[in-house]
């Protein structure tokens, strides 16, 4: 809910919330400068849209109103976006054992999050992670290659463990965002052997994974941007 | 007690209910004698169908913490698909090395993907529920003396 000072302005009306209405509470009372109460005024007024010439005489014309008791003052049902939180754990994997001494193996853990408005999550959720999955793998690739150990001939394997909604928060505004809350890298040199955990990796694994992340969030907003309320 | 996850990936369907319910029946005496034997109890089973079986979960208390090795050893008791386990093997040998092993180790895939496109994916089914039913009631009743 949201509390508004009501003025009529012009026959349109103006919502001025507790905060913004101290502002000319407290020249009223003497407590500001004139100076500031017109600075601090005129910037409230110049987000509510009021025409830049206009803005210090309608600053004048609601203080004369709310000196005059000539306002009502009303609760808003303030409207959100219900935002769904989605959790992901993606794997991905290479292995390549067809010739020997030229063995290759390799896995990817990537664990993240991203927000969309629940009503377009639960509308689009199978073509959203289809679009999540094309760019984990692509990024992983990328990431192979740009080490050396990307062998097309590979077989691959890659998968969500989990893609769900932890959590569903409400939200002024639409917020599509993401964020990555881990990525290891597993490599081993011959396919009889075991997977050694490569920290040295992370980095530049992350970078790719963080730039995929960031085209599919583009996506995203495409997408969902629309579905405000 | 400890709590432990233990993943199933079965690789084989049934082609008629009565085979479904003769695949949970011995599903629930494998569950039986590994608890018995092992010293741990399954509190709770999901069991979805994929594309080339089922993926079950189960949730078991354990009298004591289950290493990587045995999760793994129980698994392929339990029917779980031989390549799936010796792959998790391999990455337990880094853990037998004194490696940290990762989270992750032990996955199923809910949504598998081939090169970024959906290749199966996991749901609840008739046969998903007539072997979840079947499976968890037969090895309740056998826990508690009555099978």
């Amino acid at each position: 809910m949201k509390r508004c000072f009501y003025i009529d302005y012009l026959g349109t009306e103006i919502c001025l919330e507790p905060k913004e209405y101290e502002v000319w509470e407290a020249y009223s009372r003497g407590e500001i400068p004139y100076s500031e109460f017109v600075e601090r005024a005129i910037d409230i007024l110049r987000r509510k849209d009021v025409p830049r010439g206009r803005l210090r005489s309608t600053a004048m014309y609601i203080l004369g109103k709310l000196e005059r008791g000539e306002y009502r003052e009303e609760e808003e049902i303030e409207e959100y976006v219900r935002t769904a939180v989605v959790e992901f754990d993606w794997t991905g994997r290479t292995e390549y054992c067809r010739r020997s001494g030229h063995d290759i193996v390799t896995e990817c853990y990537v664990s993240g999050m991203f927000t969309c408005p629940e009503e377009c999550f639960n509308e689009k959720q199978n073509t959203i992670r289809d679009r999540l999955a094309e760019h984990l793998w692509d990024a992983y690739k990328k990431f192979l290659e740009n080490e050396y150990i990307y062998i097309r001939e590979s077989d691959t394997s890659e998968g969500f463990s989990r893609f769900e909604v932890v959590d569903v928060i409400e939200t002024e505004e639409v917020e599509i965002r993401f964020e990555i809350y881990s990525v290891a890298f597993y490599r081993g040199n011959s396919c009889g052997g075991e997977l050694r955990h490569l920290s040295y990796y992370i980095k530049p694994l992350e970078g790719f994974m963080y730039d995929s992340l960031m085209e599919f969030i583009k996506w995203l907003r495409e997408e969902c941007g629309g579905y405000e309320i | 007690m400890k709590s432990e996850r233990i993943l199933v990936d079965i690789d084989y369907k049934a082609d008629s209910k009565e085979k479904m319910v003769k695949i949970a029946e011995d599903f629930a005496v494998k569950m039986y004698y590994t608890s018995k034997i092992l010293g741990l109890e399954f509190r709770s089973m999901e069991v979805y169908e994929t594309a080339k079986g089922f993926h079950i979960y189960l949730d078991a208390e354990s009298k004591r913490p289950l290493t990587p090795l045995e999760i793994i050893i129980i698994q392929l008791a339990l029917g779980s698909d031989y390549k799936r386990e010796l792959f998790n093997l391999r990455r337990a040998r880094a853990w037998l090395d004194g490696e940290d092993l990762d989270p992750n180790w032990n996955v199923l895939y809910k949504y598998k993907y081939n090169h970024g496109r959906l290749a199966s994916n996991e749901h609840e089914t008739e046969y998903s529920r007539i072997f979840k039913n079947h499976a968890f009631s037969i090895y309740t009743e056998k826990m508690r003396g009555e099978g």
